[in-house]
């Protein structure tokens, strides 16, 4: 009876002891993760990032706005080569803003579902969405005769004041000059399309992913859940081999004596 | 004995690269829970107000980066009111990615907190009102901290924290909204 025992603990021992050098391991690194940098570090790897469904990046769509370059790779907006925020829209157009100070030059962002102003040094002014009244139905963005914001819909148009941030609805047969798509430096754009396939997936989320099984979907987290049901077994036999080894030790003991 | 046991490894190695084969790729999605717009209808009926405006002004500033203890990375806000009602959208990062939440001020005090759009991929414990409805009644003390304790929910610390900022944050803004006559927009 013993001997069954032993025999499925160690079988229990053998099939567990691969979960448990990788948890150990996938659980020491998540212990030192800060002071390892890992979530920080972004993942390159092909395969990887094939098996997250993070496909290389689409072709970017780009305006340009005085020296700047504003593009748009996926749900990612970027100011040349710098992230700028993520959006669920479409990029319709980028204008730069000329007024008195101390707003200064400004560079407008316009997406189908926010208008972005941003200063001088890149920070943000403020972002307006549907609810704080950008209108709905935007497909383009443009500046009138005088320079001023104007955004689009096919049949209407609003002019935007920065100063006093509200939207008038805007005379529809003034000449405005619309953003047009501009091609991106063939450099610039390879940069950010490495850039972008990177973004998002770190070091540390993998490992997470790994400890917890989720990177190979419900299927790791079977796998992990075995993994603690052998662990309980192994626990539980081992403890039912050693009491029986102690019986039988107590019995031996017990015959030898007179 | 051994070849029942040679039969176990294989079943097992078996099932093991079966559910290897049929392995499913992780998902990411945001959680959309309410819309921006859905929350102010919600909060102020069919008769949304105009939304005003606030500008961070450098004495917010300071208060702001005590509470969030970073820039808002805005300079200037939107927010609705109606009397004394005033609603805020405003967004933290718990771990990863923004929460976007909509909390409404009553006076000088919380009336809810509700997650709109949630982006990290746990904690969205946060969302249900068993969280949330904590926040009802409560205000800032004389150190901008909620006068009342917030008990917060296992594996979703960082969420938790980031929605207690957001709470006080909204009681402040509130605040400099209400002074110097700011509400004027």
């Amino acid at each position: 009876m013993n001997s069954r025992w032993l025999a499925w603990h160690r079988l229990a021992g053998i099939s567990a002891a691969v979960f448990v050098v990788f948890l150990s391991v996938t659980g020491l690194l998540l212990m030192h993760s800060d002071r390892l940098e890992l979530p920080n570090r972004q993942v390159n790897a092909g395969w990887l990032l094939n098996w997250y469904g993070i496909r290389p990046a689409p072709p970017p769509l780009s305006f340009r706005a005085g020296a700047n370059a504003v593009s748009q790779i996926g749900t990612q907006l970027y100011v040349n080569d710098t992230e700028l925020m993520q959006t669920a829209g479409i990029l319709l157009g980028a204008e730069p803003l000329l007024l008195q100070e101390p707003l200064g030059a400004l560079l407008a962002v316009v997406t189908s579902d926010g208008l972005m102003i941003y200063d001088a040094q890149g920070q943000l002014v403020e972002r307006i969405g549907h609810a704080g009244g950008l209108p709905q139905g935007l497909t383009r963005a443009g500046r009138d005769l005088q320079g001023g914001l104007v955004l689009g819909t096919d049949t209407q148009h609003w002019r935007y004041a920065v100063e006093s941030g509200d939207f008038t609805v805007a005379d529809s047969s003034i000449p405005i000059r619309w953003s047009a798509p501009a091609a991106l430096d063939a450099e610039l754009e390879r940069q950010l399309a490495d850039r972008f396939r990177g973004t998002g997936l770190t070091i540390e989320r993998v490992l997470l992913d790994l400890h917890a099984g989720r990177l190979l979907g419900k299927t790791g987290v079977v796998l992990v859940n075995l993994a603690s049901l052998l662990l309980v077994f192994l626990a539980l036999s081992g403890m039912k081999v050693w009491w029986s080894r102690l019986r039988s030790q107590r019995a031996r003991r017990n015959q030898r004596r007179p | 004995m051994y070849r029942g046991r040679r039969h176990w490894f294989r079943v097992l190695l078996g099932l093991l690269s079966g559910l290897l084969l049929t392995a499913a790729q992780p998902a990411v999605a945001d959680d959309v829970y309410l819309s921006p717009e859905a929350f102010l209808e919600h909060t102020f009926g069919a008769a949304v107000p105009a939304p005003s405006k606030l500008w961070v002004t450098r004495e917010l500033r300071t208060a702001i980066r005590e509470i969030m203890g970073h820039d808002l990375g805005a300079l200037r806000l939107r927010y609705w009111q109606q009397g004394e009602l005033t609603a805020w959208i405003l967004e933290e990062i718990g771990k990863e990615q923004p929460i976007t939440t909509g909390l409404v001020v009553d006076g000088d005090v919380l009336q809810s907190v509700q997650v709109l759009i949630y982006r990290e991929s746990r904690g969205w414990e946060v969302k249900y009102p068993a969280f949330t409805s904590q926040f009802q009644g409560a205000g800032l003390d004389a150190e901008r901290n909620l006068d009342r304790r917030i008990d917060g929910i296992a594996g979703a610390t960082l969420s938790v924290q980031a929605l207690t900022r957001l709470a006080r944050l909204a009681l402040l803004l509130d605040q400099h909204a209400a002074s110097a006559g700011e509400r004027a927009g």
